[in-house]
């Protein structure tokens, strides 16, 4: 596409397609000869029935790419060009990228309000309800300790009004949006009016992000400063643990591997010897098949080899597809008991025995296990 | 051979590979774009007589052809097609597909009309030049038998018994041409067979 827009050809838009000079050999020139497969289409025409070869001034164009998706997918289709065309945004508008990182919402809440809540449960007399999430926050805070950085933040984070006064400056020097006529058009003239509409694209798009963000803050306008920093401080990081409970941010996404801790534990074989096993988080991803795996590098009779990021063997569980907590819960702990009350020393279940050992089948060893 | 047999060899004989054979149109479009022709090599082919003239060539110079990978197929743009389709119909000649330069694709229309049966396997050896000069040579060494016939003098250029030194031609150095030209027919002839 690149050597396209960058070319000095000459192109004809006709039905939303951009149609390139056809390349022609005695095959197709036959072909070209039989009139049902093209359609003389007059300069600057309205809409006409689309076909895949039209015929311009005498000469022979064929349809290629939709308008509408190479500005759809520009960003995809050309990464380096399209961050160029966001930071000149950036710069003429004068915007900062951090607002679109700051992810305080979403997974992030479900999964400290919803699945840690469930996971770190403190007594307190004879009450066990469920903490709110101010207790929640409280008691993150009591365990970590947050920069004072993230209060400042916390601080302009509160207060609205400079987003409001960014958004409407955008609305007011907001590009309009130039449909492409039908007809002949230079490479050049459409690499033009192509970073131009992608242009006006990310101006919209940064308006609607803003938006949000704007909605996101006064859902946090009547949260405490110090509650505040809290969730910006751990939306920043993207990882914390609180008595063997974690979460981890996969890269800079919106994808976490939530995990729990096993501790040591200890499995029988037939003969009745005792294994002791190292601890382990047992995690479960965000996204996708909702499986509970084994982040360290790890052996057991329900894993397959010995290595990192396993899949936990469980019979009769289809793991669920949807992000929610109670997916989330139920995969950890599945995972969890599979590893610690699975097995079974009798029966020798899993991918391999604790006290088997196989002649001609290369399989885990746990002899260094036993105590 | 009965009906079971015939549908049988019918398709062992469509199952058998074919040699994949380029076009002309396919080799000539990519000299044009390799080489970057235009409407000026077409003025050149109308004037190919005025190629350089054989009697300055060096006889001894012995061109093979430059190893060219075409491609399997050829795509053009209008202008290329046209004047791909133009130098198809100005060099009628079936020794076109051997070519692998302008310069060949000029020289095919004079070779062709001096000696049309040429084989195979020298069109795809030697460059055209080469080939032009081979007959150029089979021209004078004819000439030149001619010539010491009409003097009444036996040339034997396979022994080196000669008597014309009594004529006061230059004939120790015609006796030397008609070697050389002999010996680069033969050489030419010899190995592309």
């Amino acid at each position: 596409m690149k050597q396209l827009l960058d070319s000095d050809l000459e192109l004809v838009v006709e039905s939303g397609f951009i149609h390139v000079p056809l390349l022609l050999d005695p095959a197709i020139d036959r072909e070209l000869q039989t009139p049902l497969r093209t359609e003389t289409v007059p300069e600057r025409s309205g809409s006409r029935k689309s076909t895949a070869v039209i015929e311009v001034q005498g000469r022979h164009f064929i349809r290629t790419l939709s308008v509408q998706s190479l500005v759809t997918n520009f960003e995809k289709v050309s990464a380096n060009s399209y961050q160029q065309l966001k930071n000149d945004c950036l710069r003429e508008y004068f915007l900062t990228p951090e607002l679109d990182s700051l992810s305080v919402d979403g997974k992030l809440r479900t999964i400290l309000f919803q699945v840690m809540t469930y996971f770190i449960k403190k007594n307190r007399g004879l009450h066990r309800r469920r903490w709110s999430e101010e207790e929640m926050l409280d008691f993150i805070g009591e365990k970590i300790n947050i920069p004072a950085e993230y209060y400042e933040r916390a601080q302009t984070f509160l207060d609205t009004e400079p987003l409001r006064t960014t958004l409407s400056d955008l609305g007011k020097k907001e590009p309009t949006f130039e449909s492409l006529h039908n007809g002949l058009i230079s490479a050049q003239e459409l690499r033009a009016w192509l970073r131009k509409t992608v242009f006006t694209k990310i101006v919209q798009c940064k308006r609607k992000s803003l938006r949000n963000a704007l909605h996101v803050r006064e859902q946090f306008k009547n949260t405490k400063k110090k509650h505040l920093a809290i969730l910006l401080y751990i939306a920043d990081k993207g990882s914390l643990e609180i008595d063997g409970f974690g979460f981890s941010r996969i890269n800079s996404s919106d994808e976490y591997l939530v995990y729990k801790r096993t501790g040591e534990y200890i499995l029988k074989d037939y003969h009745a010897r005792s294994y002791l096993f190292p601890d382990c988080r047992v995690a479960v991803p965000t996204f996708g098949t909702l499986r509970p795996i084994v982040m360290e590098t790890y052996k057991h009779p329900f894993l397959l080899g010995h290595e990192a990021g396993q899949e936990i063997c469980l019979r009769q569980f289809t793991p669920p597809n949807k992000f929610t907590a109670g997916n989330i819960i139920g995969g950890v702990e599945k995972g969890i008991n599979a590893l610690i009350y699975g097995y079974d020393s009798r029966r020798r279940n899993g991918i391999h025995g604790l006290d088997r050992k196989l002649l001609h089948v290369k399989s885990i060893e746990f002899d260094d296990y036993r105590i | 051979m009965d009906l079971l047999e015939h549908i049988r060899h019918k398709r062992t004989r469509k199952r058998k590979k074919q040699i994949f054979e380029r076009e002309v149109f396919t080799q000539i479009s990519a000299m044009v774009r390799w080489y970057g022709l235009n409407e000026s090599f077409l003025k050149k082919l109308d004037n190919v007589e005025d190629f350089p003239s054989l009697e300055k060539m060096d006889f001894i110079r012995v061109r093979t052809k430059k190893p060219v990978d075409f491609p399997l197929f050829s795509l053009s743009p209008q202008d290329e097609y046209d004047l791909t389709r133009a130098i198809l119909r100005k060099v009628n000649n079936s020794y076109v597909s051997f070519a692998h330069s302008p310069e060949e694709i000029l020289l095919s229309g004079i070779l062709y009309r001096m000696n049309a049966e040429l084989r195979p396997e020298q069109l795809r050896r030697y460059d055209f030049e080469t080939l032009l000069m081979v007959e150029h040579a089979k021209k004078v060494l004819k000439d030149s038998a001619n010539q010491a016939a009409r003097i009444g003098k036996t040339i034997d250029t396979g022994c080196e018994t000669e008597n014309i030194e009594d004529e006061k031609l230059p004939c120790g150095t015609l006796t030397e041409h008609i070697k050389m030209l002999h010996n680069f027919i033969t050489k030419i002839e010899s190995t592309a067979s």
